[in-house]
């Protein structure tokens, strides 16, 4: 079974559909892109799916279970968690603050612990802060643990952004241009990075991107969205020749361009390494 | 595009690291302190009516916070500040030790909406309403005032004073409860639409502690309420065995200076604790960036609504505590001004910061009792011995002016405050330290846009 299902969803603004009965079926373990067109409603599909906005129809579930009228700390709470497009870090906070904000669903400590300062408070804090640096380290910005957020470059605040949505230990995550404004080094780390996030914790990724390198490389499922409606979907293979696609968003050009590059397997097997080898001691 | 590395942003060194640069930290910046405190104080137990010895002693307070010395030594001094030499001078003179207590509970309020407007970035103009319900809540009880509301039970009222601390922590349910019912209907409201209807809240409370006289007398309309209860000397017999025979004002100055200081102690130790931990991060977040806060699992109405309560659990307390002591209260102590007031203290102490509200509290309040009471005075003898100073000129008049002033120049030159929490002086020195980088950021993002989707 999916462990993530969206049918119909629907979403007006005013007289403007944004999101039209839009479906996507998301597997465990699974990395899922979703691309169009500037406007064709894929940040409101995952404003949506974290219970940002209310749909005005169709369903949503995460294992089995629906999402739709949740507050969105409470879908945070059931394992769904994202990252912006314009990042939205808590820039006068640290970056170790940071990551203990997004753990705020895993943390259980009520008032009176906290001002008694009892011994199970002292007890979760110190682990939350262990952990919280352990995800820095997967990110790879242990070293700026006490820098200011807003102090960090632009890639780094990228990253920041995953591992404070990992802290949430999420089942789910949903990634908003996670590569927008990154140069190519940038851009291929941030691939890295996002493969690890399947592959070394396990978590399920959908996101949203305009490379379409990264997003052929990485993915094995792709929807198209444009106007609101799924135009297409399928394999990276079937939406580079998808007549439609190319039409609405790819453009001649670029989707011949795309042919050249590395093909991916669609389903890589367990434990066989593509490209370059992951850094060890993750 | 290289990999932006960044310089890391230019340090403002604080007072108290160019203070530890001078002195050092050694036994030097120790022995400046002890000789600063000794000093201090036999000047103002040898002049126990010169204002200028008792600001001078009070000042001590700042340089033991200032210095740098060990944490023990902190603390040790301060006790010997507030707990020994500040009631010996409150025997040479009542009125320094009142000036403290008075300072004391403006310190617990501004401590509290400081939670509320400092932490989770919540603007309340109506806090003194939370005081008032304390305040209230123990002079209709102590008096007989209750027996309207209960008249089944007329015969128990005025409650015996030991009920004071009952009251006490009653007055910070109260509050508290309160703080919830003015949360819930403004947690949709933002800035200016949040601070009008905490101006409302804080006027409609003011208005029914003016009007509730009838058609039950429950809090005695503008008259307001007098002869209040006061908490029993449970502790004379030890006076007396000690043979220290002082009157029982004096006794009670003492008293309440004691549990103001201590009620300050609580409620430092307990602003700090919130804000160093989950709740306290999640209202930074909120104050940072609200959708990003609930993305990440903030629960917001129950994170804003925390915020209201516990804010007004410290006036609750100091509303008792300060019903107790006055054995008056009526409606004008509660009005708008007084609210903007405490605002004004957070504001100049510095938004967020627990320092910066003791001291913002503690200024303004020596401000107004003291210095300014003073400095009239002196113009009256200077006036008497020929200085050309016109008569009916009365500084004390002149006090909201003074107080305007403070705010427009402070938030002109130094918005974030006197002692300011380190994200804000991040927050509002941004420019000079960060710009140039930020744009260098959007460029990039400029340059990379157009051509997005056509890279392979």
């Amino acid at each position: 079974m999916a462990l993530f299902e969206a049918r119909d969803v629907k979403k007006l603004f005013g007289g403007l559909v944004a999101v039209n009965e839009v479906s996507l079926s998301v597997n465990e373990r699974s990395i899922v892109s979703v691309i169009g067109p500037n406007g064709a409603g894929k940040t409101t599909f995952f404003n949506i799916v974290t219970g940002i906005y209310k749909p005005d129809g169709g369903t949503i579930t995460l294992d089995g279970q629906s999402l739709v009228g949740l507050r969105p700390d409470q879908i945070a709470a059931r394992g769904i968690t994202r990252t912006f497009q314009n990042i939205r870090l808590f820039g006068n906070m640290t970056v170790l603050e940071n990551v203990l904000v997004g753990m705020h669903t895993r943390l259980h400590s009520n008032v009176w612990q906290i001002v008694l300062r009892s011994v199970s408070f002292k007890q979760e804090e110190r682990k939350a802060v262990d952990r919280a640096r352990q995800l820095l380290d997967f990110v790879g910005l242990r070293r700026r643990a006490d820098d200011l957020a807003r102090s960090l470059a632009y890639g780094e605040q990228r990253r920041l952004e995953i591992g404070r949505a990992l802290a949430s230990d999420p089942k789910l995550i949903l990634l908003d241009e996670p590569a927008a404004g990154m140069n190519p080094q940038e851009t291929e780390d941030a691939t890295d990075l996002i493969r690890r996030l399947r592959d070394d914790l396990g978590i399920t990724v959908i996101l949203i991107e305009h490379d379409m390198g990264l997003v052929m490389e990485i993915s094995e499922h792709i929807a198209v969205l444009d106007y609101g409606r799924k135009i297409a979907e399928g394999t990276p293979a079937e939406i580079r020749h998808n007549p439609r696609v190319i039409e609405a968003y790819l453009g001649q050009g670029a989707a011949a361009s795309l042919d050249h590059a590395p093909d991916n397997v669609p389903h890589p097997p367990e434990g066989v390494e593509q490209g370059p080898a992951t850094p060890p001691g993750v | 595009m290289s990999t932006r590395q960044q310089t890391p942003a230019r340090e403002r060194l604080s007072l108290r690291q160019r203070i530890a640069g001078i002195v050092g930290q050694g036994y030097a910046a120790m022995v400046i302190v002890i000789l600063y405190v000794l000093l201090a104080s036999f000047w103002l137990i040898s002049n126990p009516f010169s204002t200028i010895a008792y600001l001078v002693f009070l000042s001590s307070l700042l340089v033991i916070y200032y210095f740098p010395i060990a944490t023990w030594a902190k603390v040790a001094l301060g006790l010997l500040v507030l707990g020994v030499v500040m009631p010996y001078v409150g025997t040479l003179n009542q009125g320094f030790l009142d000036v403290v207590t008075q300072a004391a509970i403006f310190v617990a309020l501004a401590l509290g909406l400081n939670v509320v407007v400092g932490f989770a970035g919540l603007l309340d103009l109506g806090y003194v309403a939370f005081f008032a319900i304390g305040a209230y809540l123990w002079a209709i009880f102590s008096t007989p005032q209750a027996a309207n509301i209960i008249p089944s039970l007329a015969q128990s009222f005025p409650l015996a004073g030991g009920w004071f601390f009952v009251f006490l922590i009653l007055g910070v349910i109260a509050a508290a409860i309160f703080g919830v019912l003015l949360g819930l209907p403004v947690l949709r409201l933002r800035g200016d639409y949040l601070a009008i209807v905490t101006l409302g809240f804080g006027e409609v409370i003011r208005l029914l502690a003016n009007n509730l006289n009838r058609p039950i007398n429950i809090t005695g309309g503008a008259q307001g309420i007098t002869n209040i209860g006061q908490p029993p000397l449970f502790f004379a017999p030890v006076l007396d065995t000690l043979n220290i025979n002082t009157s029982a004002g004096a006794t009670y100055r003492m008293y309440f200076y004691v549990m103001a200081l201590l009620i300050v102690l609580i409620t430092i130790m307990v602003a700090r604790r919130l804000n160093d931990s989950r709740v306290g991060r999640a209202w930074t977040a909120i104050r940072e960036d609200e959708t990003a806060a609930i993305a990440m699992g903030v629960p917001l109405v129950r994170m804003k609504l925390l915020a209201f309560a516990a804010g007004a659990t410290f006036a609750g307390a100091m509303g008792v505590l300060y019903a107790a002591k006055l054995r008056f209260i009526s409606p004008p102590t509660f009005d708008v001004v007084q609210s903007i007031s405490i605002l004004a203290m957070v504001i100049l102490g510095g938004m967020g910061s627990i320092p910066g509200a003791v001291l913002g509290a503690a200024l303004i309040t020596l401000l107004n009792l003291r210095i300014l009471p003073d400095f009239a005075n002196q113009l009256v003898i200077w006036r008497r011995a020929g200085l050309p100073i016109p008569e009916g000129f009365d500084p004390v008049q002149y006090q909201r002016l003074f107080f305007g002033l403070v705010l427009i120049f402070m938030t002109i030159f130094r918005p974030e405050g006197l002692l300011p929490e380190r994200r804000r002086r991040a927050e509002l020195h941004d420019d000079e330290e960060q710009g140039s980088d930020e744009g260098l950021v959007q460029d990039d993002q400029n340059l990379v846009h157009p051509d997005v989707g056509l890279k392979s």
